[in-house]
């Protein structure tokens, strides 16, 4: 009886051993599934989201209408527009969109008549000064002159995210410690 | 008559001697001629070696006052030539049937440093009588010195040795260099390597960012445990705690000293070198028990207790399946044992017969447990850390244990080599061939230190495959299953190669063989099918 449970004890240990020194053999021989984030990606890191990532919003400021849609129907009210008269033409001199508010639900974009304002595939915002995620996308003292809604659909517009992508990065510069 | 009269006086003053020192036996041998009953039986050993003592077996030496001595006349056959050579030993008389007489650097530098093969008379030349055997004797004068002497190359092979103090110096700068850098290094890089595969057995990568590969990872980790605070229990005990991480890796440090790394490259080619390994990994013991109980911390000084226990019982099982093999290869010696076994796989020690095979396993579980290493790696997991003998060491001293442990591996797979796979020897190239030349004792230990590092894989892949066991499963383990497990291969092993004829010696070893590569194949036919139905690609580059 006692040599029986032995014989068995070992040749059990010893085969479960065997087939399980087979199972992480064979994981050693196979491709490591680790994305190298952020530099040794294989393609862009922003490439590989799909294409409707509802990350930071940007807007292209030449095909705004300045019809304020966006701002009422943030649920947060995170994004502002300035709009003035000045020599009885009416236009915009501040659009700001605070980001560290945003909840990136997308409900500004839909009521959004030419799609200036949309969501891009960005997302790597993270800083140490929380003024940096005001992303203003009229300059300081430009006075725009809303777009012209049928003529703006036909205006082309630069890539998704390229906007976005530079206010961010010259908001960084601008708060940079030397 | 003066001649009678010359031989009697003596013989009668012995006599006295005796009866005056109640020595009722030398009184009864004092009435018989020396030469009588004096005779030479063996001389042993046949193969003379640099740190062996010649004995000479036979009967009737008796306890004479003066300088016994043991000549050698006759001829040398080194490699084609023939020498005459005519040299005397001091001996030293044991008792009636023994003589020794330990080898001296003037009769290496008599003989030369490639030895050679003596045909002659041997004579024992006692003070009053002397008696002769004609011997063929093998010397073979060659150890570490000679090899690095035909390595290095500065001095011609027939040459008479260096000077004594460019002998020490050769010694002690060599053994520094084994014993500090190869095994600082090794175990700075085994940290490394376990940490790459344990990645890739995992699916991940393993560091990868600190030096090409990450290969720098282990020497950042050394410098932040050398930047450390150097935290002393306040409770604790000073100076126990400052000197407990040294113990275990002087046991590991000295286990070093006796590893034949190549055909002659062992630090110090010991006699009883296994028993001298056994021996010197107590003090593993001692230093975790010093760490425990230093501590100051009740849970820490069970956790040393646990391991303790674990390293003392594992080492029987362990010593047992190592007398199996001492029992195949005749001597404690780890070049004796190598030098029985040969290249090829067949003539491994592993496959010799199917107790040996067992041994392998019970050796190499036993010193798993030894090893601190999983699946009984209790005393020191991760995730049992906090009741562990190294719960108050930080920085550095924390790091010496697990240098003790990395360290280990390597003693670890060492062991295994020269005990079961056959050490250094190259397959197809005969003992005697590659003491000839230095290329192939290169190469030698090259196959050692491969198949060294195959088994410090293999010990590692266990660690990521295997769950850890409980200290009563281990327990359990070592005195229900290998104990007995030991015992019982010992007994077999000893009867099958004592009394088996040699034509089933070889069948069984063919057999045994051909079991090991089928089990080999079958490992890898099941890693293959493994690897068609699973979704990652086969990718066995480990440069990601």
């Amino acid at each position: 009886m006692g040599i029986k449970r032995f014989i068995r004890g070992t040749y059990q240990s010893a085969k479960t051993i065997y087939e399980g020194m087979v199972v992480t053999f064979a994981n050693f021989l196979r491709k490591p599934i680790t994305i190298q984030y952020p530099d040794r990606t294989e393609k862009p890191v922003v490439e590989m989201l799909p294409e409707r990532y509802r990350g930071i919003l940007e807007v292209d400021i030449n095909i705004c209408t300045a019809c304020k849609l966006c701002e009422n129907a943030c649920p947060i009210g995170c994004i502002f527009i300035g709009i003035e008269k000045r020599d009885k033409v009416r236009g915009m001199t501040e659009f700001a969109i605070d980001v560290g508010k945003c909840m990136f639900c997308g409900l500004c974009c839909e009521p959004c008549p030419t799609g200036a304002i949309r969501m891009t595939r960005e997302f790597e915002g993270a800083t140490d000064n929380l003024d940096n995620l005001v992303l203003r996308f009229i300059k300081d003292g430009d006075f725009i002159e809303p777009a012209k809604a049928k003529a703006a659909l036909e205006t082309p517009t630069p890539p998704r995210g390229k906007i976005a992508r530079e206010v961010l990065s010259q908001n960084l510069e601008k708060t940079a410690v030397a | 008559m003066s001649l009678t009269l010359g031989l009697l006086v003596p013989k009668i003053a012995l006599v006295l001697e005796a009866f005056m020192r109640h020595k009722i036996l030398l009184f009864l041998f004092a009435f018989v001629p020396f030469g009588a009953l004096a005779q030479i039986d063996r001389v042993m050993p046949d193969v003379l070696r640099l740190n062996s003592t010649i004995v000479v077996h036979g009967n009737g030496f008796k306890d004479e006052k003066g300088q016994w001595n043991l000549v050698f006349s006759g001829t040398l056959h080194v490699a084609n030539e023939e020498k005459k050579v005519s040299f005397s030993l001091p001996l030293v008389r044991v008792n009636n049937k023994e003589l020794r007489a330990p080898l001296t650097r003037e009769f290496v530098d008599n003989i030369g440093l490639d030895g050679g093969v003596f045909e002659g008379v041997v004579k024992v030349v006692a003070p009053s009588a002397s008696f002769e055997k004609q011997v063929k004797l093998t010397i073979f004068p060659k150890d570490i010195l000679w090899a690095l002497v035909k390595i290095v190359g500065f001095a011609s092979p027939t040459s008479t040795l260096p000077p004594l103090w460019a002998l020490i110096v050769a010694y002690v700068i060599l053994a520094l260099f084994i014993l500090l850098a190869v095994f600082s290094l090794f175990a700075g890089v085994a940290s490394y390597a376990e940490r790459r595969i344990a990645g890739r057995m995992q699916n991940r990568i393993g560091p990868n960012r600190v030096g090409p590969q990450g290969f720098f990872q282990w020497i950042a980790d050394g410098v932040k445990c050398l930047l450390k605070e150097d935290f002393i229990p306040p409770k604790g005990l000073r100076l126990l705690f400052r000197v407990g991480p040294y113990f275990p890796m002087i046991g590991v440090v000295l286990t070093l000293v006796t590893l034949p790394f190549g055909q002659f490259l062992a630090v110090s080619d010991l006699n009883v070198g296994v028993y001298y390994v056994f021996a010197v990994t107590g003090f593993t013991v001692v230093g975790i028990l010093i760490g425990g109980f230093a501590s100051a911390n009740k849970w820490a000084l069970l956790g040393a207790f646990r391991s303790a226990a674990q390293i003392v019982s594992y080492e029987i099982p362990s010593g047992l399946a190592v007398a199996t093999i001492v029992v195949v290869a005749g001597s404690l010696g780890f070049s004796t044992i190598i030098e029985r076994q040969g290249g090829f796989p067949w003539e491994w020690f592993l496959f010799n017969d199917p107790f040996t095979f067992m041994a392998f396993f019970l050796f190499f579980v036993a010193s798993l447990a030894e090893g601190n290493r999983t699946p009984f790696d209790l005393p020191e997991a991760e995730s049992e850390l906090v009741a562990g003998y190294n719960t108050e060491y930080s920085g550095m001293r924390f790091v010496f244990y697990l240098f003790a442990e990395w360290g280990n591996l390597y003693i670890m797979g060492a062991l295994v080599t020269a005990l079961f796979l056959g050490g250094w020897q190259i397959p197809g190239v005969s003992y005697a061939v590659q003491a000839q030349s230095p290329w192939l004792i290169v190469l030698g230990w090259l196959i050692f230190t491969l198949k060294a590092l195959f088994i410090v894989f293999v010990v590692i892949w266990l660690r990521w495959t295997l769950p850890r066991i409980r200290i009563d499963q281990l327990m359990v383990l070592c005195w229900v299953y290998l104990v007995p497990a030991g015992c019982i291969l010992l007994l077999g092993s000893a009867l099958f190669n004592g009394f088996a004829p040699s034509a089933v010696k070889v069948i069984v070893k063919a057999l045994m063989t051909l079991f090991g590569a089928l089990v080999v194949f079958a490992f890898f036919h099941k890693t293959y099918k493994t690897l068609k139905q699973g979704y990652l690609e086969f990718y066995p580059n480990p440069f990601v």
